[in-house]
């Protein structure tokens, strides 16, 4: 982890407002697939800015959501690179869980830390890889990988991927700078 | 710009679905309240080619340029136009000076901006926003000695808010640059 400790610590229960009330006391009593966290980190912290919160998952909605138009397991790829490349643990943890329900193999998700040059990726899922590299270094696709995607991606395909990568750069700079530790039960890096 | 033709072209007219039409068709009338001639910015054009998430995407882009983001908006536009220039995000620089300029910055401190957080004329908070969106931009972190001197000023929500308004125009300057989104008419780039 950036941060050993919280800048903004997730909102204690206490402090939940009657509007908030619901979807935390949702989120305690779900099951969760992913930890045995009730209330997950990420959510109490953006809980401290309550309508941009609401906002934000909105947007949030539609790259996690069925109005993406990638694969699941395509998105986990970039949403793992691009959390990997930034160096947000706390992303690593929740989408390696969520990654692997998606299909990704323990040693995909390993060799998601090498990048698209490491031997065993398909052509397509390296791109995907390249994809996320470049957008971090240069805030753009390449045109050759832009072009090798463009064969099996239609237009809104090629928009979700730079959507996901996006998002998830910005969510890394949320966790990161605002230090969301790790939820109970859940690995890092 | 990066690329000197769209890679996704804007939707045309008789492309719109029923819609669509009707929030697009209003922004060919009329003038904006800078007195130009008003159209379908090619961003919104170019979005809408995916329409479901173009609806979800503009919620969340209205908190950042709308009423619910509580930083200033001088404030707000410094660190949009310093995550612009860095990311060479050509069209997303062009649109936001006539924003920054609006909204109290001076074509002065517009150029200064392209020069960063150590050239001379910047007061200390000015030039704490410059150095938190480089430090996003380098690291995706902000620095304890940036964090630390905002937190002098900004209370949690306006904290949260500069790592908000960075972050969403970075993925704005991503968006830009690989669809090749091309300038707008009469606005200028770099």
């Amino acid at each position: 982890m950036k941060l050993s400790k919280p800048r903004i610590p997730p909102l204690p229960e206490s402090q939940w407002s009657a509007e908030q009330r619901p979807g935390f006391e949702a989120a305690k009593k779900g099951k969760s697939a992913i930890s045995n966290a009730v209330v997950f980190n990420v959510m109490g912290t953006l809980g401290n800015h309550p309508i941009a919160a609401k906002k934000f998952n909105v947007w949030a909605f539609h790259v996690m959501g069925d109005t993406s138009t990638i694969g699941a397991r395509e998105r986990e790829i970039l949403i793992l690179r691009i959390g990997w490349l930034c160096e947000a643990e706390y992303e690593w943890a929740q989408h390696a869980v969520i990654g692997r329900a998606c299909g990704l193999s323990d040693a995909e998700i390993e060799r998601i830390k090498k990048g698209p040059d490491a031997p065993g990726w398909s052509e397509h899922d390296a791109l995907l890889l390249r994809a996320a590299d470049e957008l971090h270094k240069d805030a753009c696709i390449s045109d050759a990988t832009w072009n090798g995607l463009a064969k099996t991606y239609n237009t809104q395909q090629l928009m979700d991927v730079v959507f996901a990568v996006g998002q998830y750069n910005l969510v890394s700079m949320v966790l990161n700078s605002f230090g969301v530790q790790l939820d109970e039960g859940l690995k890092g890096f | 710009m990066k690329l000197s033709k769209p890679r996704i072209p804007p939707l045309a007219e008789n492309e719109w679905t029923p819609e669509q039409a009707k929030t697009l068709a209003p922004l060919k009338a009329g003038t904006t309240q800078f007195g130009a001639r008003m159209h379908v910015y090619n961003v919104l054009g170019t979005l809408s080619r995916h329409p479901e998430a173009n609806k979800k995407f503009g919620v969340w882009a209205n908190h950042i340029m709308g009423a619910t983001n509580t930083l200033p908006p001088r404030e707000r536009e410094i660190l949009i136009l310093r995550i612009g220039w860095l990311c060479e995000a050509e069209y997303e620089w062009g649109q936001h000076v006539v924003f920054g300029r609006a909204v109290g910055l001076s074509d002065e401190e517009i150029a200064r901006i392209k020069l960063g957080a150590d050239a001379p004329g910047w007061s200390e908070h000015d030039a704490l926003l410059i150095r938190a969106t480089d430090d996003l931009h380098k690291d995706a972190c902000i620095s304890d000695a940036v964090w630390n001197g905002l937190a002098k000023t900004y209370n949690t929500q306006q904290l949260m808010d500069v790592v908000f308004t960075v972050g969403q125009y970075n993925l704005v300057s991503m968006c830009l640059n690989s669809f090749g989104v091309q300038l707008d008419e009469g606005v200028k780039g770099f």
